[in-house]
């Protein structure tokens, strides 16, 4: 009777839970894909030739990855203002935007990483036979190198996405509506010990869910391009 | 040497000009009561932590609950549309401050420390005071019994300050579910909480038939809508609706709508106060 009633429970809540959850994906999607333009314009600018470009560059990839994600986000939802004055207008800042942008800076360091890797992956003798060949460095970068880069790329560039989705669940620590606070406010509302296990034990699950396709995909990615 | 700087040409000016405009703010109402006139729109921070006093409907996923209830009274009674701020514990005070919501009505009680550095309209709208769980063959009796003891409870509630008095170890949670959790997990002898929460759980769940309430109520303490600091003429506006919805009987009529048990004896203490005074 016990369970039966949990189970009820989590029933009810689950439109509200995956509801939570969508607001997670946003995030998550909406933070790889600004990481990514970021991060590749970042590592772009640290595998130039000049200094000048390379060491912000390198700074901006030191401090983001080293940083501990939450600080980040912390530090994104209090700096920046809560509505901005354009003329006679508000616009609204929503606290998940600013909790997308906390997660897109440390994501945008680690693609500038996988970037660097993956051009350091490319044997040094390819760069020095086109440069034989007349090619300029950016002839070489864009058309000989870059497309061999996207293949190496892709595998861990899909498993840092995997880990900005898990890094979305301390969106509510700072009172973004989303899936953990959907699941904090049910077992607060029906206050039964099991519910608020098998809650959090349903987060797990959803999570996974959506997680695990990927790394499965990264997988047999890394399996196809390992041994190019 | 003939010239002078162009900051000390314009101090006079500078001077006059601020003279002036504290003139014309003198003659205004306060920042908040104007914005909430000008834009129609009035913005509460409300604790949606979950229970009866705010949670969100699990079928349509919108905020529901005594908080709830009572902005959106309060802006149909100002006139002005209502926009729900769901806050935390840990960030509502600094929401406020820093003008992202204009009230407060987050579960959050009246005490000296938060009134030095708030201001708040002078009627509450509830008061509700701390009871704690404990196992029924704890040797806890009295609240002295805490001292250092392992105590649950949650994050930016009122009775950590009173607990920690008592020399009781606080383990503070996220919510009050983790803490319970944590009760039942034997991390803890005892979880404090409202005692709207703690008694109709251990009076209606079957499975906390094995625990039993700490009484007297601790520290029983006001609820009340929190403005900004000196923001006078919010308060004056305000103080009068919740004294009329004492009167009416709409707060003790909202508490049953939302299932508060067990019924408060300040709202009947406070309906009868304001019904005698009031014509």
């Amino acid at each position: 009777m016990a369970i039966e009633s949990v189970c009820m429970a989590l029933l009810q809540w689950s439109p509200a839970l995956i509801a939570g959850f969508g607001q997670n994906i946003l995030i998550s999607l909406l933070a790889i894909g600004l990481g990514t333009v970021l991060g590749l314009l970042v590592g772009m600018l640290a595998l130039s030739p000049w200094r000048l470009l390379r060491l912000p560059a390198r700074l901006w990839v030191q401090v983001f990855r080293n940083a501990p994600w939450l600080v980040l986000i912390y530090f994104t939802t209090y700096v920046f203002p809560f509505e901005i004055h354009v003329g006679s207008a508000y616009i609204p800042f929503p606290d998940w935007v600013k909790v997308t942008i906390g997660l897109a800076l440390p994501a945008s360091a680690n693609v500038a990483e996988i970037l660097r890797g993956a051009v350091a992956s490319i044997p040094g003798t390819q760069w020095e036979a086109a440069r034989s060949l007349a090619f300029s460095r950016w002839q070489i970068a864009v058309s000989i190198i870059m497309p061999q880069c996207l293949k190496r790329m892709l595998a861990p560039w899909m498993n840092l996405y995997a880990v900005v989705t898990m890094g979305t669940a301390l969106a509510s620590l700072v009172g973004v509506h989303d899936v953990i606070d959907t699941a904090q406010i049910a077992s607060n509302t029906v206050n039964l010990t099991g519910f608020t296990v098998l809650v959090y034990l349903s987060l797990l699950v959803l999570f996974f869910a959506y997680c695990y396709p990927i790394s499965r995909l990264t997988q047999r990615l890394e399996r196809r391009y390992a041994f190019y | 040497m003939f010239e002078r700087s162009p900051v000390t040409r314009l101090l006079p000016v500078m001077l006059g000009a601020l003279i002036s405009l504290a003139g014309t703010t003198a003659a205004h109402a306060d920042a908040t009561l104007d914005k909430i006139e000008q834009r129609h729109v009035l913005v509460v921070g409300v604790l949606l932590s979950g229970g009866p006093f705010g949670g969100i409907d699990p079928a349509t996923q919108k905020p529901r609950g005594l908080n709830v209830d009572l902005a959106q009274e309060l802006g149909r009674q100002l006139g002005a549309q209502v926009q729900l701020v769901p806050v935390l514990p840990a960030n509502r005070v600094q929401f406020l401050q820093q003008g992202k919501v204009d009230l407060l009505i987050a579960n959050m009680e009246w005490t000296p420390e938060r009134g030095e550095i708030l201001g708040s309209v002078p009627t509450p709208f509830y008061r509700v005071g701390g009871s704690a769980a404990v196992l029924k063959d704890s040797p806890i009796a009295r609240w002295e019994d805490l001292k250092d003891q392992p105590v649950c409870t949650s994050q930016g509630s009122s009775y950590v300050k009173p607990l920690t008095e008592f020399g009781a170890q606080i383990k503070a949670f996220k919510s009050s579910s983790e803490s319970l959790l944590a009760l039942r997990g034997n991390n803890c002898v005892a979880a404090v909480h409202d005692a709207t929460l703690i008694n109709p759980l251990l009076a209606d769940s079957a499975e906390w038939q094995g625990y039993r309430a700490l009484t007297p109520e601790l520290n029983p303490a006001p609820s009340v809508i929190w403005t900004r600091r000196g923001e006078t003429d919010t308060q004056a506006r305000l103080d009068p609706i919740v004294q009329e919805l004492h009167r009416s009987g709409w707060l003790i009529e909202a508490q049953t709508r939302n299932h508060i048990t067990p019924a408060s004896p300040a709202l009947v203490e406070l309906q009868q106060k304001f019904q005698a005074s009031g014509a």
